[in-house]
């Protein structure tokens, strides 16, 4: 009787089995550590899903926990050794890839299990308003003349590697001014000390929108909605399909697989929720849904990129 | 004109207007609590700000920003213990005045002194902002190596004593600011292998170790000494009467405008920071009393309680709030540090600082500008308020007791930034070395313009070299770097002035200073 | 340090030698390590580290020239100011280990309360408690800031 009543339920539930083991998951609060300090791109957006993600989930509530230092890697190396039970959840972002290689982080990128990934930056050319190039065909070209000053957030850093990306596939040369900060980069840039720069779209958009800068290009498979007139990578001539920085989420090895299902099933809710989409675009953030198996390919994909380019120039540990 | 009226009325939603208030409140205890500062107390409040709607959490975090500049001063003046960096100079004086019996009159001079600093700034960010901005953009790699170099000498007017020892100590300062990966070429320099030093040593630890508990080590040996000669341990000052004499202000008045003055341009600045605003402003100061006041009957010594001591780093230090904001709101670069981090609470609703904001969220834009104005207004009367009544029950705690107190509240605060038990050690390291150069009589101010400035005066060196090919002489061409030669040829000023100064009057010894200097007018 | 006993004579009242020694040996050290970085990374903290040593070595020289005028006394740092420090040491080293908070700050706050010249077990135990229970509630409770965990559940 009791054997032919599961079978039954389990058949009348259907494919919901998943749904019913995660009924006693969560039973408390999960931690969700962002490895940044409170304010950041990193920090908000967590902060943004969290409140989503909180009217959605039962049994327990996900609380943002900042443990920021070493450039990500305090708390990343904390969520690495974090019991895998699922009550700890690591924003995880694309230096998690590269700090192993070039900071000499404990941990490697294996030691995380991917559950979703909620927003991709891609890599944007940025002149000041009053700059000569036009386009980015012009801007390659006087590269490829002399070497333009171009303001990046720091040698090592992904948008370092991007300008070495497009040094690879064309005959441009940049010479990098690694600026620490946006503020300070945009200083530069607005008053026009430097000759360009590579951002990220979330943080130029704002001041390409009121005509403080303009993009030149875009490192992504399509144009972005806002900026239709701006050429991608590959459409302007520069052979790189997409470069850009991801944000998503990621639980430590160990983790039993139905739990990241749960997860990875929260955050396609969250996604699936209009306030929530209409708050990231409104704060610049492009809102996307990977589930766990393409947010890995995606982990890989920037895995090979990089490490190709960290060896060529010897930036590695 | 509309949209001030706008910001206004944003602002006097009863809602709003009381957090700016609370902010305020809050700002001047957070303030005057040693080992938590405003970017300890914005860290933690971020998060909450969250789940507020935003010109309330805006409100509140002017508020806070405002007052815990002005706070600093009230633990500096009763036990030496700055309660903010910004603070560190007001120490001096301050508590010396205290000891004498008047430290309500310091007190007064310091709130006074941060509240006229506060108008005049938060007047400039609402008349001038926009057109001001564009100073900002003015200052490229080039302008900001000079910038530093101009931050640097400005401790010119602290080394009285020995020089050599001041340059020791900003040279200290200077290579402590070196930790971390090189930005040039991500090297880990000086980092010994540990992560938590990857991004330099972390700065807000270091902050609270070098005053709060420095200061703490000082207090615990003054009452060891105090008990060994088998007096009872003093007891800490009263804060007595609070009125201030009208020719003391007649006196302040033209301090206030230099300073104030100072604390503008400084705080418009990215990059400078409060404390080189400070120290410019002391040093002006200073000159001023030796010129008019030094050696009168009556008069005090410079650094033994002097009413100028206290006004000028209190005026200039809150002239540096408001007008920080103003290359941050019409651009988006953030004037310093604190002000950095109202871009993470103006993200966190969906907003970024810059042109668009205003245009997009002008409510917010201009509610921030005017909350500026009404929380120096307000910050008057709370002032003394929280004096009269938090404080003097705080200081009524026996000096005995807030010894642990003290080392507690800066070891959590520490700790607090980022969570990390790391931070504590480098709190209690930082303590201990500032208060080893205090045995050694090294003064640490000029150490601590070097950690602050340090990470810009290499990075703008090597970039600008880089982006010249190396060519040196771009700091003082006059045609395409005005500004940098000009801030050269201040800065040696600054070191060349003392130097004449003495120079001349030992060569006409006969003649009176006031025609040996250039001198102003006497008030 | 108002009241230094400078009567004894001792190594220390030419206190500049010593002071200008240390930052001797600290600017080479700085030099040394900085040798060691890539090159450009390298110049600019050797320079900084020769600037300071060579101040360094002014201090000394003058401190050996001019007959010294303050005497470095160091009774009470020694006898006040290091062994707080060490009892901070333990403290975050017990934080550290994983002992909870309460504990360790009880402990902490007796041991600074007794260097700082109370004295009374029932009134060092009531001023530690107070304290402790006043920073618990400021940090844990109003400000939400993540105290060092604990190893074991039963600890605070």
């Amino acid at each position: 009787m009791n054997k032919l009543a599961v079978m039954l339920a389990s058949v009348l539930v259907g494919g919901s089995i998943s749904a019913a083991v995660a009924a006693d998951y969560p039973t408390k609060n999960i931690d969700l550590v962002v490895p940044f300090d409170p304010g950041g791109a990193v920090d908000a957006t967590s902060r943004i899903i969290a409140e989503t993600a909180n009217t959605l989930l039962q049994g327990g509530e996900i609380n943002v926990v900042n443990k920021s230092g070493g450039g990500g890697i305090v708390g990343q190396t904390f969520a690495s050794r974090a019991a895998p039970d699922g009550y700890t959840l690591l924003a995880m972002t694309s230096s998690v890839v590269t700090n192993p290689q070039m900071k000499g982080a404990s941990y490697t990128v294996e030691d995380f299990l991917p559950v979703g990934l909620y927003n991709l930056d891609p890599e944007v050319i940025v002149v000041p308003a009053g700059s000569p190039f036009k386009s980015a065909e012009e801007f390659i070209a006087a590269a490829e003349k002399e070497p333009l000053n171009i303001v990046i957030a720091g040698i090592g850093t992904s948008h370092h590697m991007s300008g070495l990306a497009i040094e690879r596939v064309t005959e441009a040369k940049f010479n990098y001014v690694p600026t620490k900060g946006f503020g300070q980069q945009l200083q530069a840039v607005l008053g026009g000390h430097a000759d360009g720069a590579f951002w990220p779209m979330g943080e130029a958009s704002s001041h390409a929108e009121s005509g403080g800068v303009r993009l030149l290009a875009i490192a992504s498979d399509a144009r972005d909605e806002k900026f239709a007139d701006v050429p991608t990578f590959q459409e302007a001539g520069i052979d790189i399909p997409i470069w850009a920085t991801f944000r998503g989420w990621s639980v430590p090895k160990g983790t039993p697989d139905d739990v990241v299902a749960t997860l990875s099933d929260l955050l396609r809710q969250v996604y699936e929720t209009p306030a929530y989409t209409e708050k990231m675009s409104e704060a610049g953030f492009g809102p996307v849904y990977r589930d766990a198996a393409e947010f890995r390919k995606v982990i890989d994909e920037y895995a090979k990129l990089t490490s190709v380019i960290i060896e060529e120039n010897g930036l590695g540990k | 004109m509309d949209l001030i009226a706008l910001g206004f009325a944003t602002l006097f939603d009863p809602s709003v207007i009381l957090m700016l208030i609370l902010g305020v409140a809050a700002g001047m205890v957070v303030g005057s609590i040693p080992g938590i500062n405003d970017n300890i107390a914005f860290a933690v409040f971020i998060p909450f700000s969250f789940a507020m709607p935003p010109e309330q959490a805006l409100a509140l975090m002017v508020g806070v920003y405002c007052a815990a500049a002005a706070g600093g001063a009230i633990p500096a003046i009763m036990i030496k213990v700055p309660g903010t960096a910004s603070a560190l100079l007001t120490a001096v004086d301050g508590n010396a005045m205290a000891r004498r019996g008047e430290a309500g009159k310091a007190l007064s001079i310091a709130m006074t002194s941060s509240v006229i600093g506060g108008i005049a700034s938060s007047l400039i960010l609402l008349v001038f902002a926009p057109a001001l901005a564009t100073v900002a953009l003015r200052f490229g790699y080039v302008e900001n190596f000079a910038l530093a170099i101009l931050g640097m000498s400005s401790v010119v007017g602290l080394l009285s004593g020995n020089v050599i020892k001041g340059i020791a100590s900003g040279l200290i300062g200077l290579l402590a600011a070196t930790v971390g990966f090189s930005l040039t070429t991500g090297f880990p320099r000086f980092t010994y292998d540990n992560v938590n030093l990857i991004e330099g040593i972390p700065f807000v630890p270091l902050l609270v170790g070098l005053f709060g508990i420095a200061a703490m080590f000082e207090l615990l040996a003054d009452i060891w000494q105090e008990r060994k000669a088998g007096r009872s341990v003093s007891a800490l000052p009263t804060i007595g009467s609070m009125r201030l004499p009208r020719d003391l202000v007649r006196r302040l008045l033209p301090v206030w405008a230099g300073s104030a003055t100072i604390g503008n341009l400084i705080g418009m600045l990215p990059g400078a920071g409060m404390l080189m605003a400070i120290f410019l402003a002391y040093d002006q100061a200073s000159r001023r009393f030796h010129r008019c006041f030094a050696g009168k009957p009556g008069e005090t010594d410079w650094g033994e309680g002097a009413p100028e001591g206290i006004a000028a780093p209190e005026s200039a230090n809150n002239a540096v709030t408001a007008s920080s904001m103003v290359p941050l709101l019409s651009l988006g670069i953030p004037g310093n540090s604190t002000s950095a981090l109202f871009i993470g609470a103006l993200a966190i609703h969906g907003m970024v600082p810059g042109p668009l904001l205003f245009t997009q969220h002008g409510d917010i834009a201009w509610m921030i500008i005017v909350a500026f104005l009404i929380a120096n207004l307000v910050m008057w009367p709370i002032a003394f308020l929280v004096i009269k009544s938090v404080s003097r029950s705080i200081f009524a705690i026996p000096k005995e007791a807030m010894v642990g107190v003290i080392a507690l509240l800066c070891m959590l605060g520490a700790y607090a930034d980022g969570a990390n038990i790391f931070n504590i050690w480098v709190a209690l390291v930082a303590g201990a070395v500032a208060y080893a150069m205090r045995l050694a009589n090294i003064p640490l101010g000029p150490a601590i313009l070097g950690l602050i400035l340090g990470p810009q005066m290499e990075s703008s060196l090597s970039n600008s070299l880089s982006m010249s090919r190396g060519d040196w002489l771009v700091f003082i061409d006059p045609v395409n770097h005005p500004i940098s030669a000009a801030m050269i040829a201040l800065s040696l000023l600054l070191w060349l002035l003392p130097v004449l100064g003495h120079w001349r009057r030992s060569r006409r010894a006969g003649l009176s200073q006031e025609a040996a200097l250039p001198a102003p007018p006497r008030p | 340090m108002a009241n230094c006993d400078t009567s004894r004579p001792s190594a220390l009242a030419r206190s500049d030698l010593w002071v200008g020694a240390a930052l001797f040996v600290i600017g080479l050290y700085a030099c040394w390590e900085a040798s060691g970085f890539d090159d450009s990374s390298r110049s600019y903290p050797k320079i900084l580290g020769g600037l300071l040593a060579a101040a360094g070595l002014a201090v000394a020289l003058t401190g050996l020239l001019l007959k010294a005028d303050k005497a470095l006394c160091l009774a009470g740092p020694l006898r006040s100011a290091l062994p707080a420090a060490v009892v901070i040491s333990l403290w975050a080293t017990a934080l550290g280990a994983g002992s909870g908070f309460v504990l360790p700050t009880l402990l902490m706050q007796a041991a600074l309360l007794w260097l700082g010249g109370v004295r009374g077990l029932l009134r060092i135990a009531v001023y530690a408690a107070l304290i402790t229970a006043a920073a618990y509630t400021l940090f844990a409770l109003m400000l939400d800031v993540r105290l060092p965990a604990p190893a074991v559940s039963w600890l605070v």
